[in-house]
């Protein structure tokens, strides 16, 4: 069966092992927040995007240009995947497949899949926590250069759950880090912590200044974004939530 | 006191995020209000719900959600699940985050069931 979705380049880059960023709409939109500010600070222009049938019908126009939905941009050292839109649900396992193996198609140095971990108690947090996990052993010795913390026992729900598990299954280099996180709220600063993280451990110099400093403008502008966001997360929390039940009963 | 300016425009009314959570007691509402400053915050509550107003105070040429709208204020009623204390509700405002702390009023009366004659 043909997947429901379509990987296009639309540049032909001569890729150098590169580190790629996976940040889609998540919980507290850390990853989006983080993909689309490495996006700016490292200039990096459009190289593909995604095609579906199964998209909604929806157009989204950014500085009077039309935008491709799923977007990859990058050059020959860095690659990022981020959506204009929460994923929709029906394509998910296809859109994690096709991206998956097109990384590893060109040989990616590391990928890491960031976004939020909610917190009940994040309004309180002095210190915000980046949760750790790593795919392969490789990948954990990159790990011990940042801050973050190994994700020791717990259930990973959607999107970042389907990338682990593939890169797990196929031994490729990944790690998910989940910053602490408003569960509803836009949370840049979650954001700022995670490419903290990512600086440590790839030697970059990202500033964050900036991204606090619009800290607020984000979570303005970024509130439906968010709202539609946790409708998808809320509908595939349902039946993980009916499967712990019966397994617990 | 709020600033009465006119900005109370319909258009320009922004909905801001809620995020309800209940325990046996208590109802606790937390409500982002980024780019707000404490004083021009607008709280109400009655026994049934809660409403907010809050001028937001300055709007942007945003360059990563950007969206053609200028909102000056947030507004929302959120209705409430069980009836409240009014005077005993709290909030406190923190990191542009509203938390409302609603108690419950659990206060109920006994019927007693009459029998067909």
């Amino acid at each position: 069966m043909e997947p429901s979705v379509r990987l296009v380049e639309t540049k032909n880059i001569n890729f150098k092992n590169p580190v790629v960023i996976i940040g889609f709409p998540d919980v507290g939109l850390v990853g989006t927040i983080v993909a689309r500010y490495i996006i700016d600070k490292l200039k990096l222009e459009e190289i593909g995007h995604i095609e579906s049938n199964l998209f909604p019908p929806i157009l989204v126009i950014h500085n009077e240009k039309i935008q491709n939905i799923i977007q990859i941009n990058g050059n020959e050292n860095v690659i990022v995947f981020t959506s204009e839109i929460p994923v929709p649900l029906e394509i998910l396992n296809d859109l994690t497949k096709v991206i998956a193996d097109w990384i590893t198609s060109k040989k990616a140095e590391m990928t890491f899949i960031v976004g939020g971990m909610p917190n009940q108690n994040r309004l309180e947090m002095k210190t915000i926590v980046t949760h750790a996990i790593p795919t392969t052993h490789r990948a954990s010795a990159i790990l011990n250069k940042g801050k973050g913390q190994l994700f020791d026992e717990g259930v990973i729900i959607g999107m970042n759950a389907l990338f682990l598990r593939k890169f797990f299954e196929e031994k490729s280099d990944g790690i998910a880090l989940l910053a602490d996180s408003f569960l509803a709220f836009p949370d840049p600063e979650s954001s700022a912590v995670v490419i903290e993280n990512l600086n440590k451990m790839l030697g970059w110099n990202i500033e964050t200044k900036k991204l606090l400093e619009k800290g607020d403008e984000i979570r303005l502008n970024a509130r439906d974004l968010m709202k539609k966001t946790r409708e998808i997360l809320n509908k595939m929390r349902k039946p993980v939530e009916d499967e712990s039940t019966m397994m617990y009963r | 006191m709020m600033e009465t300016v006119e900005i109370f425009n319909d258009e320009n009314r922004a909905e801001p995020l809620v995020h309800i959570t209940e325990s046996k007691d208590k109802t606790v509402i937390m409500v982002d209000l980024p780019c707000v400053r404490k004083q021009n915050i607008d709280l109400k509550v009655s026994k049934k719900a809660v409403e907010i107003n809050a001028i937001i105070k300055n709007t942007f040429a945003e360059d990563y959600f950007k969206k053609g709208v200028r909102w000056t204020f947030f507004h929302k009623i959120i209705d409430l699940p069980t009836e409240t204390f009014p005077e005993k509700v709290k909030a406190k405002f923190e990191k542009n985050v509203l938390l409302i702390t609603i108690p419950k009023n659990r206060k109920v009366k006994r019927i007693k069931i009459e029998c067909w004659e």
